[in-house]
């Protein structure tokens, strides 16, 4: 072997990983100076989903010694690319490779093996088992005798454990440790196992600011040993802080790579959504009527607080934001999921209750659901009996149900809506994604609500159905409803909405106008960087 | 030994090395035994006689043997129903083949109700683990094939005169220990020794714990269910000729619901219903309790049409009364970490 190769241990001893059509990388070079083979980086990865592109050949560099942020927008393709790196998804084009070396990998373990570890939002832990198994699990220090050495795992936890500043000990039982402690756990496993590449997707996001600090000083500590760390994180300040270089994805391509001395915040979002605006539907000037419902000062223990709101008859009302913005509780909390610890619902002036989705379908509003797959849809049953749903009454006398009006009711929403299916009898799953989604809107439309809230209407959904999708939502709002449209497409959001308005963290960050709203100011308010002018405004 | 040395990470304090959470459940059962049977002895001065107590252990030494292995099971979160019927069908077959040939050796025996219940166990795991069905389900329909095949068996010949040989296999001592309850102290020692002192046996516990974080620190959970299956299916095929030899006679209602039994003294155990957590020592604890209840009845002259109500019973309170133990130490454990960074944060 080669003298500057410094990845023979990993070649050798998972030569199976490494594929047989291997092509050495070429040197990259710079100026004088030859820099390091990144620790993992990839090469032009694509990967698709049903028809979507996910990620459209991106090829990233991370290197040892180098903390490097990972940013975009929701569905910008940084979980997509997180899941490639870690062996979760095997890339439809491209390649990954670890020190220069095309890997393949088919499963997490194989990740591991090249020295990979990810750490998530919320760690993959054995609550029931103390903090030296968690960490040595499957590579218990054992005797000659194959007995498990408690003495030495026991010793070199509490080693571990004190070279990263734990607050607790080898037997402390996993299950009374905070996030953070458990954060924790994962970062002293991937020490043990000698990761050369850690990835952390959202780390800060449960912890506290003492906690952010001692995570980021660790972080420093474990990239001055070496080890390559990918920080996934919408807080830009962490990132200005803590990181050296930064890769920004958005819908699926690799914008840019570049070092973060020198970069601004307002550099880097307008890098996350500089995006053209067009080919998409513009919808005509609302007839904004009476305030239908009134949200005010809504919380909820550890999600929301302080949510106050208004819908109005006939006006779309766009709620941004990014992963952890919690707008989802928000709508949920209205439909009637999810207790509520302060605050009041009215509706036409007069204070309610809500406390179930029953209750909710009372007053007339109507919710669809984020994930269609699991929440929205029943899907073995057939179309038309997915659409009689929330509304059973109406399609029975006497507690039976009228098989003739069960499907003269969905053979008048595929006509509507235009669902292309071949039967009304045909089980929902068969249909495709968009299908599906005109099913759950002819589902909850069936109620005859009031107030409409839509929860990702268009995610996953071809480019076709989805304007389709955006002239039927707009309708909605022409017939007089009160919609409330949750979108992670700033473009959507902006070209549906006749007021926006954003939340980061479970607060409000901004109201805007349709006129004020453009892609930076909404984007600054996700990110939380507009706060202060925004309450300026408001006094 | 200092006891306060807030300084940086901390050394394990000792309260946690000894009062883990099995642990803790380990000390309550051990005094709801010594206190019940205090109490039972008041009117009932026989039951702590030193012959009456060696009855009670004899007596669950079949009933440890099984529940140890099903206490592996339990712990990967899943179940085994078909142990009563694999053990009426072992004993049954192995008593129809001793009392035909009269001459064959008692280990041939013990082999060939070994294997039996080898073969009944792979029916189990192939089902389980190849096509991934729960195990309730699946070892709920062996549980009423096997028993439906005893009769079947049975009609063909009398099953009442064994041979000594067979006989001898559940009486006199090993080293001066009674045999039944040597083989149950064998069991206890390996089964212990695996699931407390080897990486394989540890797995078991990451399984139960959380099956996803075991999948991806690489545990094959799928090969480990399979084998527990077979492993368990084997141990109720002995269990099933030791029953042969302890009672001198294979009936079609030998073992007749002998997987409540063991599920029964896993749960009074403490083990986790869920999986994740329990010990070895947890199933002696619980087979002792539950011999030693049905003990008592006899001993209180209550009839035996009680004996499953009553069972039932400790079930229910064994299965809410460790619901609530553990939620209790979970919080004990998770107050007394908060104080502990209170305290390492008030001294740096």
């Amino acid at each position: 072997m080669a003298i500057n190769e410094p990845h023979t241990e990993t070649g050798n001893q998972h030569a199976h990983l490494v594929a047989d059509n291997f092509v050495p990388p070429e040197p990259v070079t710079s100026g004088k100076q030859i820099l390091a083979v990144p620790a993992l980086s990839t090469d032009k990865v694509s990967k698709s989903f049903g028809g979507i592109n996910a990620l459209m050949e991106v090829s990233v560099h991370f290197r040892s010694g180098e903390i490097h942020a990972l940013i975009g927008e929701n569905g910008a393709g940084k979980s997509t690319l997180t899941k490639i790196m870690t062996g979760v998804y095997e890339p439809d084009g491209g390649h990954v490779l670890v020190k220069g070396q095309v890997v393949n990998m088919r499963s997490p373990l194989d990740a591991q093996h090249l020295g990979i570890a990810a750490i998530y939002q919320d760690p993959l832990t054995f609550p029931d088992l103390n903090v030296a198994e968690n960490i040595f699990m499957t590579r218990h220090p054992i005797h000659s005798s194959h007995q498990i050495s408690w003495q030495s795992i026991y010793n070199q936890t509490d080693i571990l454990l004190r070279s990263i500043g734990a607050k607790f000990s080898a037997r402390t039982q996993v299950s009374a440790l905070n996030p953070a402690g458990r954060q924790l756990v994962e970062i002293a496993k991937a020490i043990s196992s000698n990761a050369t590449v850690l990835l952390m997707d959202e780390p800060t996001s449960s912890l506290s600011q003492g906690e952010v600090t001692d995570l980021f000083s660790l972080m420093r500590r474990l990239r001055d040993n070496g080890v390559a760390i990918v920080f996934i994180s919408h807080r830009l300040d962490e990132i200005m802080e803590v990181t050296e270089r930064v890769t920004v994805l958005r819908d699926g391509k690799l914008i840019e790579e570049a070092p973060i001395a020198g970069m601004t915040r307002d550099r880097l979002v307008q890098m996350m959504v500089g995006r053209p605006l067009s080919a998409l539907f513009t919808k005509a000037a609302a007839h904004v009527g009476d305030v239908v419902v009134s949200l005010n000062n809504l919380s909820q223990e550890g999600n929301f607080h302080n949510i106050t709101f208004d819908l109005r008859a006939g006006e779309i009302v766009g709620l941004g934001g990014l992963v952890g913005a919690k707008r989802t509780e928000v709508a949920q909390a209205l439909f009637g999921i999810g207790r509520l610890d302060g605050g009041t619902i009215t509706i036409d002036g007069k204070r309610v209750s809500i406390r179930s989705p029953g209750g909710a379908l009372r007053y007339g509003i109507a919710y669809l659901p984020e994930d269609r797959l699991v929440q929205g849809l029943v899907q073995p049953i057939s179309v038309a009996d997915n659409m009689s749903l929330p509304a059973l009454k109406s399609f029975s006398s006497h507690s039976w149900m009228s098989q003739r009006k069960v499907v003269n009711n969905a053979l008048t929403w595929v006509d509507r809506l235009h669902i292309r299916l071949a039967r009304v009898s045909q089980a929902a799953r068969e249909l495709s994604g968009g299908n599906q989604q005109k099913v759950v809107l002819a589902k909850w439309l069936g109620t005859r609500p009031r107030i409409v809230l839509l929860d990702e209407p268009t995610r996953g959904i071809d480019v076709g159905t989805k304007a389709e999708v955006h002239g039927l939502i707009a309708a909605l709002a022409e017939e007089g409803k009160a919609v409330l449209l949750i979108s992670s497409e700033l473009p959507e959001l902006l070209a549906m909405s006749d007021r926006i308005i954003v939340m980061r963290e479970g607060e409000i960050t901004g109201r805007f106008t349709r006129e004020e709203a453009t892609p930076e100011i909404v984007m600054r308010a996700a990110l939380g960087l507009a706060r202060e002018e925004q309450l300026e405004r408001a006094d | 030994m200092p006891q306060q040395m807030p300084e940086g990470p901390r050394r394990s304090t000792l309260s946690e090395r000894l009062l883990t959470p099995t642990r803790t459940r380990e000390a309550y059962l051990a005094g709801i035994v010594v206190v019940a049977a205090l109490l039972i002895s008041i009117p009932y001065g026989t039951f702590l006689s030193a012959s009456n107590i060696s009855e009670i252990i004899v007596d669950s030494s079949i009933i440890i043997i099984v529940s140890a292995s099903q206490a592996m099971i339990v712990l990967t979160k899943q179940i085994d129903l078909s142990v009563g019927s694999v053990m009426g069908l072992s004993c049954m077959i192995v008593g129809v083949t001793a009392a035909n040939h009269p001459g064959v050796p008692a280990i041939v025996l013990v082999l060939e109700g070994a294997g039996l219940g080898a073969l009944f166990g792979l029916v189990n795991a192939s089902i389980i683990a190849g096509l991934q069905l729960p195990s309730m389900i699946v070892t709920l329909a062996t549980l009423e094939i096997y028993r439906g095949v005893v009769p079947a068996i049975a009609s063909s010949v009398f099953t009442y005169q064994l041979p000594n040989s067979v006989l001898a296999l559940a009486r006199g001592s090993i080293l001066g220990i009674p045999r039944l309850e040597f083989y149950a102290l064998v069991v206890v020692i390996l089964v212990g020794y695996f699931i407390s002192q080897t990486r394989t046996g540890r797995e078991l516990y990451a399984i139960g714990s959380n099956p996803d974080a075991a999948a991806l620190t690489g545990i094959p959970a799928r090969k480990r269910t399979f084998w527990l299956f077979i492993t368990s299916g084997t141990v109720a095929g002995i269990a099933g000729v030791l029953w042969l030899a302890f009672y001198g006679a294979a009936e079609t209602t030998s073992a007749l619901g002998f997987e409540f039994t063991t599920v029964t003294v896993v749960v009074i155990g403490g083990m986790n219903i869920w999986g994740g957590s329990g010990s070895i020592r947890g199933v002696i604890l619980g087979a002792l309790i539950l011999t030693g209840v049905t003990n008592a009845l006899v001993i209180a002259n209550v009839s035996v049409n009680w004996q499953q109500a009553v069972n039932g019973t400790i079930l229910l309170v064994a299965v809410s009364g460790n619901v609530m133990l553990t939620k209790r130490t979970a919080r004990r454990l998770m107050l007394a970490q908060r104080a502990r960074e209170k305290q390492i944060a008030a001294v740096s």
